[in-house]
């Protein structure tokens, strides 16, 4: 499946909804991300799965919700991960997770970006 | 302005999912509906934002741990000095990760316990006095491994067959003003699209009904057990597709 940097669609599809809340929910994601990026990269220092996934978790629907997708799929590869490492610690590739967690913080920065250009 | 007239719902863990689509179900039923939520706040403010423009001031949003029981009180309080009321509680926030044998700590535990037991338990005492002047109900969000333990997840299959002694009790408890029911979903939501197509069809081969049920399932069963079963407390509905009786 093609995940996109950016689905138009999804996304105004919400702000026609939201209206002049766009701006505010725009704001909440970028700093509830920045935390959660912040969470994400912590627990994989101290090799902790439990938090790993929690906060891929969560950042994965809110990134889809906002239709910021390839952010999504990031956050859903890394949470599987996370899932696979708690159930049986030997297939955990470091590696692996590591490249995935620096695509993901480059592509958060990205979806910012366009997200900030959409709220205008 | 505020319905009054209209019946209030609390559910938690209710941003995403199965809860989303719950509360969007309860809501199209006539529903005042309370979000709770506790990391998911981009979610449940894009939900919370959709109800209200399909009926102005009909829902709220709000975040709390629910592992900190000193805050439930306050969560009690959002809901009542909004709506005025409470009718229905849905215990449906869940934690659910894998706790292989011998590598289980205890704040996984805890983790799994707090969120699946403990504070479906004193959220319950929190709100049973709301409830009860409403003559209003809980629904408790069990799973059909509250009945058979879910392989590689011990700690959080006890922890389901606690909710549903819990059901039982709380049934016993609150009666006569409160009724307390539960539902187990089975094969409903995939965990995120992540299994297999092969490991779908095998779980959906273990189903006397052949096929993945939908969330809608889940709040159809959920809806029946607020509105049409006055004369039933201390149950739970499996919603699984048959899936129990050949576990």
């Amino acid at each position: 499946m093609e995940y996109q940097t950016f689905n138009e669609s999804v996304y105004f599809t919400l702000a026609e909804i939201m209206g002049d809340l766009m701006s505010e929910l725009v704001n909440t994601f970028s700093q509830e991300g920045a935390s959660q990026v912040e969470q994400m990269q912590l627990a994989f220092a101290t090799g902790d799965h439990q938090a790993l996934m929690v906060a891929a978790h969560t950042f994965k629907s809110s990134a889809n919700t906002l239709g910021v997708e390839k952010l999504g799929e990031y956050s859903r590869q890394i949470e599987q991960i996370a899932i696979d490492a708690m159930d049986n610690p030997d297939t955990l590739d470091k590696t692996v997770l590591g490249g995935l967690l620096n695509q993901e913080v480059d592509e958060f920065s990205i979806a910012i970006q366009y997200l900030q250009k959409a709220v205008g | 302005m505020v319905n009054l007239q209209a019946r209030t719902v609390l559910i938690t863990g209710a941003a995403r999912r199965i809860g989303a689509t719950v509360a969007r179900y309860l809501h199209e039923q006539g529903f005042n509906i309370a979000i709770h939520y506790r990391n998911s706040s981009t979610d449940a403010l894009a939900l919370v934002a959709e109800l209200n423009t399909q009926r102005s001031v009909s829902a709220i949003a709000i975040q709390a741990d629910l592992c900190d029981i000193d805050g439930l009180e306050d969560l009690l309080k959002a809901v009542l000095n909004e709506f005025g009321q409470l009718d229905v509680l849905i215990n449906n926030a869940s934690s659910f990760f894998p706790t292989k044998l011998g590598t289980v700590t205890e704040e996984q535990w805890d983790n799994l316990h707090c969120s699946n037991l403990k504070a479906p338990f004193f959220l319950a005492q929190t709100v049973a006095d709301a409830l009860a002047e409403t003559q209003g109900c809980i629904v408790n969000m069990i799973d059909i491994h509250g009945f058979r333990p879910l392989k590689s997840y011990p700690v959080y299959s006890a922890a389901k067959a606690g909710l549903l002694m819990l059901t039982q009790s709380l049934a016993r408890e609150l009666g006569p003003n409160v009724r307390v029911n539960g539902v187990a979903p089975g094969a409903i939501m995939w965990p995120e699209d992540d299994m297999t197509d092969t490991a779908q069809q095998a779980m959906l081969s273990k189903t006397a009904l052949k096929r993945q049920g939908s969330a809608e399932d889940i709040a159809y069963a959920i809806e029946f057990l607020i509105n049409r079963a006055n004369y039933i407390t201390g149950h739970v509905i499996p919603v699984d597709g048959g899936r129990l009786l050949n576990h």
